[in-house]
């Protein structure tokens, strides 16, 4: 008896009766009100300085905010048309080349991810709304589901396998992840042409490239312009300037907090119960690459959030103290965690991201005028 | 340890204390909230349902929830749980009237509501030794005088309600803590309920969560037309999964899970407040999310019907036939059938919850 969604199981919506069992119905969109701000799950932020904003109920227009229409513009933008190009051109390789051991089709994946990685921190707006992050980027996946659905989907006549029956299937076959697993994992790599696995790549790809497009078409348009003009009438996600700023400086900070806590944090486990098999990307051996990449997005925003030059210069040296500490690793798939002395230097590691972690708060956080707030940081 | 039976609906109005003054006294406010000032302190707000603050009293620690009094302009403040002291608001003038310690060996843990008409108190509170749930009964009349207690028929009471029926709804969200750190200790064994008692503290009705989902604690409740009740959860299993967090039930019938489809990951697992208003075009039950910054709508079947976003959303009330929400970046925020209208951005950073002065 299914008694609740499990995301990466099936997609569910609506009331569940506690009793008699049910099926797993596949559900539409979900009506979304486009005025909040969908927040990432870690940081809370509260005006440092306290003072009403009279403005709220008039409607009056705020200033627009050179610092973010900034790095919209310089940084979020130009990210979000990588990301769509990337995947866009993986699909189309897909199309020619559906095969696990296709040089030109994993490197169109890797170049996706990379880019990914740029964008990843962006946790607010079009990349939340209908949990479109878990469907890009499905991971951590501790409970083993993605295998299970995947030898399901590609189970599946290949021709019932498409781009838009991927919108109603469980996040955890869809997206990098999903695409990871089936040119990597040997469960999975040893398909062929006109297999189950073969349509799914191409229609996993397909997917991902239509939700690049939706999620910068977003911020092209009207998620962009909400975060452009808080204060206005009818904006009741962003009240004030300060507002769009401590969003975005949330999800930086959520999404180092990701690095910490789940790249580092999830293979670590205990010292008695070390977890090496989960490792991100272990199977592709992108690990440690991909924190390196993860790190290049914080920077790119939190160098395109400074709004001033000692803020840049102090968190470009940070950023390059700790990616020194990455590259020194040598160790790309984490493996070491299970053993004392490689476990002591992920854990130094971790410790370094920690202390990255810090010196952002430290200096952006006032640069900006934000700090950390009530609700969100410790529940009742 | 039996509690006492003594029922709360012994109580009579006060008669020989001073006059006390009502709610319009106080710039006639429909909402008490807690809040943190600019400068880091605290205090306890009253709000109209146009998000105007009319009075603002300091406490001498951050707060959790508070309970109004249904004629005098009389709150208690709660203390963040494990509270070691509640203390009593006079709104007016601004002074403590009482301090409410809990006796040895209990203590607050969240929320607490008037009942018999303002002449008795109850508030949620825990065994120190197990977390075993108790509901202090206080005698208003008699200057806040404990009473006695009974038992909540579960651990870790959050929330209590007060039905038109005299019945109290109780949130035991089922884990134990540990009184100095709130170290939660039990979360593998965890075991939630909605339990229904009546004044002598007897067991009604009892929900239970099924077997894979007895990891959500249910702590926040609100009561809906023709005993309706429903409850906001918090999910204490592992991260990976994705629970419904909101349940609706009405004594006799089976209770109902609700859900939100591709948006309940948003959720983040965790939701900080419920409320239930009319709703312009038929009733409708709302949560909140503040580590999602969302707020989730459905109707009283269980039909998920949209989301508002909005960093650090946590404070709901009913409002008219919406909603009234606050947020920890100071943002009063009306809602209306789905539909966010800012009331007031303030200075002050609102605290977990608000509470009705008037409730259904």
């Amino acid at each position: 008896m299914r008694l609740f969604c499990r995301l990466a199981c099936s997609a569910l919506t609506g009331a569940v009766l506690l009793g008699p069992s049910f099926g797993t119905p596949v559900l539409a969109q979900t009506a979304s009100t486009d005025l909040g701000q969908s927040r990432p799950p870690v940081a809370s932020i509260a005006p440092t300085q306290g003072s009403d904003t009279p403005d709220a109920r008039s409607g009056t227009a705020a200033a627009g905010d050179p610092v973010v229409d900034h790095v919209i513009d310089a940084v979020i933008m130009p990210n979000l048309d990588a990301f769509a190009a990337s995947t866009a051109a993986l699909a189309q390789t897909a199309q020619t080349e559906c095969l696990a051991r296709s040089e030109p089709l994993r490197a169109a994946w890797a170049q996706a991810f990379d880019d990914w990685l740029m964008i990843e921190d962006y946790r607010l707006g079009p990349l939340e709304d209908e949990g479109r992050r878990y469907a890009i980027a499905y991971w951590p996946d501790a409970q083993g589901h993605r295998p299970r659905a995947l030898a399901r989907l590609i189970a599946t006549a290949p021709a019932k396998i498409t781009a838009r029956s991927m919108t109603t299937a469980p996040v955890s076959v869809r997206g990098l992840y999903a695409i990871e697993a089936l040119l990597f994992d040997p469960r999975f790599s040893n398909y062929t042409e006109n297999s189950g696995a073969c349509a799914a790549i191409r229609a996993i790809s397909a997917d991902l490239a239509d939700l690049a497009d939706i999620v910068r078409d977003g911020w092209a348009g009207k998620f962009g312009n909400t975060m452009r003009t808080p204060g206005t009438a009818g904006n009741s996600r962003f009240l004030d300037a300060s507002e769009p700023r401590q969003a975005l400086y949330t999800a930086l900070l959520s999404s180092l907090g990701f690095d910490i806590d789940e790249r580092l944090g999830g293979p670590l486990g205990t010292f008695d119960t070390p977890r090496p098999k989960q490792a991100e990307s272990r199977l592709s051996e992108r690990s440690l690459d991909n924190l390196l990449g993860a790190l290049d997005g914080h920077e790119a925003l939190a160098l395109g959030l400074s709004p001033d030059a000692p803020t840049r210069e102090t968190l470009s040296t940070a950023f390059a103290n700790a990616r020194a500490e990455i590259a020194a690793l040598d160790d790309p798939i984490l493996a070491g965690v299970a053993d004392p002395m490689g476990r002591f230097r992920v854990e130094a590691l971790q410790s370094s991201l920690l202390q990255l972690r810090r010196e952002i708060e430290a200096t952006l956080g006032p640069a900006l005028g934000v700090s950390m707030g009530l609700n969100s940081m410790d529940g009742d | 340890m039996r509690a006492t039976r003594r029922g709360f609906l012994a109580g009579l109005l006060a008669t020989g204390s001073a006059p006390a003054l009502g709610w319009a006294a106080a710039g006639s406010p429909g909402y008490l909230a807690a809040a943190q000032e600019p400068d880091g302190s605290y205090a306890l707000y009253g709000l109209t349902e146009a998000g105007e603050r009319v009075f603002h009293i300091p406490l001498p620690a951050r707060g959790h929830a508070g309970a109004g009094h249904p004629h005098r302009a009389e709150a208690v403040a709660f203390a963040r749980r494990p509270g070691r002291f509640a203390i009593v608001l006079d709104c007016v003038g601004g002074r403590v009237l009482h301090s409410l310690t809990p006796p040895e060996g209990r203590v607050f843990n969240g929320h607490g509501v008037y009942v018999d008409d303002g002449a008795t108190l109850l508030t949620a509170e825990q065994r120190v030794e197990d977390s075993a749930g108790r509901i202090g009964v206080w005698n208003v009349a008699a200057g806040y005088a404990r009473r006695g207690e009974i038992d909540s028929h579960g651990i870790g009471p959050h929330d209590i309600k007060h039905l038109p029926d005299g019945t109290l709804a109780i949130a035991n969200g089922g884990i134990a803590t540990d009184v100095e750190d709130r170290e939660k200790l039990n979360i593998d064994t965890m075991r939630p309920n909605l339990s229904y008692v009546d004044a002598t503290g007897a067991l009604l009705d009892q929900v239970e969560l099924p077997r894979d989902l007895i990891q959500n604690s249910i702590r926040h409740l609100a009561l809906g037309p023709d005993g309706l009740v429903g409850f906001a959860m918090q999910w204490e299993g592992p991260k990976s999964e994705v629970p419904p967090l909101l349940g609706l039930h009405r004594r006799g019938s089976a209770p109902m899970l609700a859900e939100a489809g591709p948006e309940q990951v948003m959720m983040q697992n965790y939701a900080g407040s419920i409320a239930i208003t009319d709703g312009p075009a038929g009733a409708e039950v709302a949560i909140t999310s503040p580590r999602g910054g969302l707020l989730h709508r459905y109707s009283t079947e269980g039909d998920f019907l949209g989301a508002v976003h909005r960093a650090d959303i946590c404070g709901l009330a009913e409002a008219g036939d919406g909603f009234l929400a606050s947020d920890g970046l100071g943002g009063l925020i009306a809602l209306r059938g789905g539909q966010p209208r800012a009331l007031a951005k303030t200075a002050q950073a609102w605290d977990n919850h608000l509470v009705r002065l008037t409730p259904r």
